[in-house]
């Protein structure tokens, strides 16, 4: 874990044959994020300082955390904690940040996820996660079909 | 495609992505640090594998940080075990067929 207020954790890279617009849909909408974000259901405003929260079975909440910033489509960043996990519930929340710019080919997807407390067990539990996710992402807008989480 | 495997294919080039996997963020010169590599090599092969996708970098000041980026990774992986998953459940659902078809019988 870096020890640097700006420096990342995490950086993850990918090019989405889509439109920003769409990839911004991708990510801030329950109906894409349950294809292929581990099967839950993204829920917020996007407003700063509103709550987002991602749904599991039940309507339980999963991870969550609060709008930092949102400049459509080209920024979104949120607080990122999980209190319903016995191993992650004391600690800090981190940050997650996605910046999109359009290139040639469609939209550059930029994830870092930054700012885990010292020891963070966050920081473990989201290092295979995040490549699952955004190639999840990258296959469902270029393609329109699901990824089948259930043999995962 | 052909980018990441010809990035894959030096025994140079992995190691610097398994020391990008054991800690991310690193310098250059704490990426060649008790290797047999010279700057200048290991900057050719950073240079491939950025282009290759497998390695980005964020400037903190004039230092340039390493981080290793498996998503194209999983993209290939996607690519072939998806279609074997599909023959899966192919085979899967053919032999449940015929087998019940036998105890029809």
């Amino acid at each position: 874990m870096s020890n640097t207020e700006n420096t990342p954790d995490y950086i993850y890279v990918t090019v989405i044959a889509a439109s920003a617009e769409k990839v911004w849909q991708g990510l801030t909408t329950a109906e894409f994020t349950r294809q292929y974000w581990h099967s839950t259901s993204i829920q917020s405003d996007f407003k700063v300082g509103s709550r987002v929260e991602f749904l599991v079975e039940n309507d339980e909440v999963g991870c969550e955390g609060e709008v930092l910033v949102c400049d459509y489509p080209k920024e979104l960043s949120y607080t990122w904690a999980f209190p319903r996990n016995p191993d992650t519930r004391a600690e800090s929340p981190s940050r997650v940040t996605f910046k999109l710019e359009t290139v040639a080919g469609g939209t550059k997807l930029t994830v870092v996820h930054d700012q885990f407390p010292s020891g963070s067990k966050m920081y473990e539990l989201v290092s295979g996660g995040w490549p699952l996710v955004i190639s999840g992402l990258k296959t469902l807008l270029e393609t329109g079909s699901a990824v089948d989480f259930s043999r995962m | 495609m052909e980018l990441i495997f010809k990035a894959l294919a030096s025994p140079a080039r992995r190691e610097i992505l398994d020391r990008l996997y054991v800690e991310q963020g690193k310098t250059l010169s704490e990426l060649i640090e008790g290797l047999d590599m010279r700057r200048q090599s290991a900057t050719r092969h950073i240079e491939l594998l950025e282009q290759a996708g497998l390695i980005v970098s964020h400037w903190r000041g004039r230092e340039k940080l390493h981080y290793l980026n498996p998503v194209p990774l999983e993209e290939i992986s996607r690519r072939w075990l998806d279609k074997f998953s599909q023959t899966k459940v192919a085979a899967v659902v053919n032999l449940k067929q015929a087998l019940e078809e036998t105890n029809n019988e």
